[in-house]
C-alpha cells in the first residue's frame, strides 16, 4: 500500500504535465465510441469485421495514443526502447515496485475513465440497453475492461524497456505486420465460422452466462495484472539501462 | 573502517567488442576518487554498474555493506548519481524536478540547493529542455549534491560548465566533504577537477583496471631527468619514457642510483605534472601492481 502511495506521489507530477495528452486520448476514444454507438445496430444485423477490429484496438491498445515526447516509449539507444521517465526514475532512489506501480497508474489514467464511460454510453445509446440487463451489462463491461488489462498492460511493460533486434525499426515493422495479420485472421475466422463477430459473441456471452463471463474476465484480469507486474519487475532487475 | 563502496572482481561484457574488468575498488568515507581513463574505457559503464543500471556478469558491488545487485534496494538512498547524459527531465522545470527528487532523499539539504541555484544562476521556472547544456548541467548538480547521500557519483560533471562555475563547484564539493563521512567518485577528463579535488585516482584503459593510486604518492613516484649527454641504447631502471636526453622514471631512486653508478651526469631533475603522469599511464598501459594505497586523506584539500 505504501508503494502505491509513493507511486502516486511520483506520478502526480507526470500526470500534471500530461493533462492535455490524457484529454486528447479521451477525445479520440470518445470519437471511436461515437462511431461504435452509431454503427452498433448495423453491426448487430450484419456483423462488420471492421467494427470488431476497431473495438479490439480501442480496448486493447488505445493507450498507444501519443503521449508527451518526454514520457513516450522511444529509442533510447541502439536496439533499446524505454520511456525516458523510467530511465530517470531508475537513476533515483525509487524502488522497482514503485516504478512499476507508477507506470500502471499512468496507464490507468489514460485508459480506465474513457473505457468505462465509453461502455456506459454504449449501453444507454444503443440497442444493448434492451438486450442486456444491468447484471449482463456489468459482465459485458468486465469482459472488455479485463481485455484492457490483459492486452493493454503491454504498453506500461514496453515503457519499462526492451532491448534487442525486435525493437529496432526492422523488428518493430515485422512484429506489427505479424500482429496485424494474426488479428485479421482471428477476426476473419470468427466471422466465417459463426457469421458474427467478437463483440457480438461477447454480448451473447454476457447475456446468457453473466456470472461465468464476469468470473472468467476477473480471473483473466488478475492473471494479466500478476503476469505483467512480475514481468516488469523482472525486466527492471535484469535489463541494462545503457 | 568499512568501505562505503566495495567492488570485487566485477566484470561486464558489452556487445562483442568491449569487456570491463575485472575491477576491484574500495572507497572509504572521507575520500574523493577520480575515475580516469581514455575515451571508451568504461568509466560511465562502471558508474552505471554501481547504480545497478548495468548488470554485471561476475563480481559483487556493495554500498554501505548492502549488495547492489539483489532484491534489497535499501542502498538506493545512500547514493546520489549524476549521469553524464540526462534522460527524462525535458518536460519538467527545475522547481518540479526538485519537488520530485527532494522527498526521495531523507537528508535533502534545501539550503544547499537554494545556494547552488543562486550561485549558478539557474532559472527554476524554465523547462529543462529550454536550458543551455551548461545550465542543464548546473541544475543537474544542484539536484544531486544536496541529496546528501553518503556516496556521491558524478559522471563528467563539469564538461559544459564555464570556468567560474567550475571553481564554484570545486569549492562547494570541498565544503560538502567536510563532515568526513561522505565519499565522492568522479569521472572526469578535466585535469583541474582531478588535481584540486581528488585524493585517489582510479585508472581504466579499454575496460581494464590499470590501478588505484593515492594521488600524492603517485606524483612523487615519477621524476624527469635531463641528462648532459645523449644515451646509447642503455636500459635504465625505472625508465618509462625517453626523448633525446630527457628520461622519465617511475622509480627515481633506482634510476638515480643507476645513473651515479654508471657515471652518467644529469643537469636537472624535476617532478611531473599529474596530467603528464596520467598520459604516461594511459599511453604505456603500464600495470603498476594494482592498488597502491597510501595513507587515507581526510583533510588537507585545497
Amino acid at each position: 500500500m505504501n508503494n502505491w502511495r509513493k507511486a502516486f506521489e511520483i506520478t502526480k507530477l507526470e500526470l500534471h504535465q500530461s493533462i492535455y495528452n490524457i484529454l486528447l486520448a479521451y477525445l479520440v476514444t470518445g470519437l471511436f465510441i461515437a462511431m461504435f454507438v452509431t454503427q452498433m445496430p448495423t453491426y448487430l444485423d450484419e456483423g462488420t469485421a471492421l467494427y470488431d477490429l476497431l473495438f479490439l484496438l480501442v480496448f486493447g491498445s488505445s493507450p498507444l495514443f501519443p503521449k508527451l515526447k518526454s514520457f513516450e516509449t522511444q529509442h533510447i539507444a541502439h536496439q533499446f526502447i524505454a520511456s525516458p521517465i523510467v530511465v530517470m526514475q531508475n537513476h533515483l532512489a525509487i524502488p522497482h515496485d514503485t516504478i512499476v506501480k507508477s507506470r500502471l497508474i499512468i496507464h490507468g489514467c489514460y485508459t480506465f475513465p474513457a473505457h468505462l464511460l465509453g461502455l456506459i454510453i454504449l449501453y444507454f445509446f444503443t440497442p444493448l440497453v434492451d438486450m442486456l440487463s444491468v447484471g449482463s451489462f456489468i459482465a459485458f463491461s468486465t469482459i472488455w475492461l479485463s481485455l484492457s488489462i490483459f492486452i493493454g498492460y503491454l504498453v506500461p511493460r514496453l515503457s519499462i524497456g526492451v532491448r534487442g533486434f525486435w525493437v529496432s525499426n526492422s523488428g518493430i515493422s515485422i512484429i506489427l505486420l505479424v500482429c496485424c495479420m494474426l488479428l485479421f485472421l482471428l477476426i476473419a475466422m470468427v466471422h466465417s465460422f459463426s457469421s458474427h463477430g467478437i463483440v457480438y459473441w461477447s454480448i451473447v456471452f454476457a447475456k446468457d452466462l453473466p456470472i461465468l463471463a464476469t468470473c472468467i474476465s476477473i480471473i483473466i484480469a488478475i492473471l494479466g495484472y500478476v503476469l505483467w507486474i512480475t514481468k516488469m519487475k523482472k525486466v527492471l532487475r535484469k535489463l541494462n539501462y545503457s | 573502517m568499512e568501505p562505503l563502496l566495495y567492488i570485487s572482481n566485477l566484470e561486464k561484457h558489452i556487445m562483442d567488442d568491449f569487456h570491463l574488468g575485472p575491477i576491484n575498488l574500495h572507497l572509504e568515507p572521507g575520500t574523493i576518487t577520480a575515475l580516469i581513463g581514455n575515451n571508451g574505457s568504461g568509466k560511465s559503464t562502471l558508474l552505471k554498474t554501481i547504480m545497478n543500471l548495468v548488470k554485471p556478469d561476475h563480481g559483487n558491488i556493495k554500498i554501505d555493506n548492502k549488495f547492489v545487485h539483489g532484491e534489497n534496494e535499501s542502498w538506493k538512498p545512500l547514493v546520489a548519481y549524476q549521469p553524464q547524459t540526462i534522460i527524462g527531465w525535458n518536460a519538467f522545470t527545475g522547481e518540479i524536478l526538485k519537488r520530485l527528487i527532494a522527498p526521495l532523499y531523507p537528508n535533502w539539504d534545501e539550503r544547499l540547493f537554494q545556494k547552488m541555484i543562486e550561485l549558478f544562476d539557474v532559472p527554476l521556472h524554465k523547462k529543462f529542455s529550454k536550458l543551455s547544456q551548461g545550465v542543464q548541467q548546473k541544475l543537474n548538480l544542484a539536484l544531486t549534491v544536496p541529496r546528501n547521500a553518503p556516496l556521491l557519483i558524478l559522471d563528467e560533471p563539469t564538461s559544459f560548465m564555464d570556468i567560474p562555475s567550475k571553481k564554484l563547484l570545486i569549492d562547494l564539493l570541498v565544503d560538502w566533504m567536510e563532515p568526513g563521512n561522505r565519499s565522492i567518485l568522479i569521472a572526469s577528463h578535466q585535469i583541474d577537477d582531478i588535481k584540486k579535488l581528488s585524493d585517489y585516482l582510479f585508472v581504466l584503459h579499454n575496460g581494464k583496471m590499470l590501478g588505484h593510486f593515492e594521488k600524492e604518492e603517485l606524483t612523487s613516484t615519477y621524476a624527469r631527468f635531463w641528462l648532459n649527454d645523449s644515451l646509447s641504447d642503455t636500459s635504465i631502471p625505472g625508465e618509462v619514457s625517453r626523448e633525446d636526453r630527457m628520461i622519465i622514471s617511475d622509480n627515481p631512486a633506482e634510476t638515480e642510483a643507476f645513473l651515479e653508478a654508471m657515471s652518467i651526469k644529469w643537469s636537472n631533475r624535476s617532478s611531473l605534472e599529474l596530467d603528464d603522469i596520467i598520459t604516461i599511464l594511459l599511453n604505456n598501459k603500464k600495470k603498476m601492481g594494482g592498488i597502491q594505497h597510501g595513507s587515507h586523506v581526510n583533510s588537507g584539500r585545497p
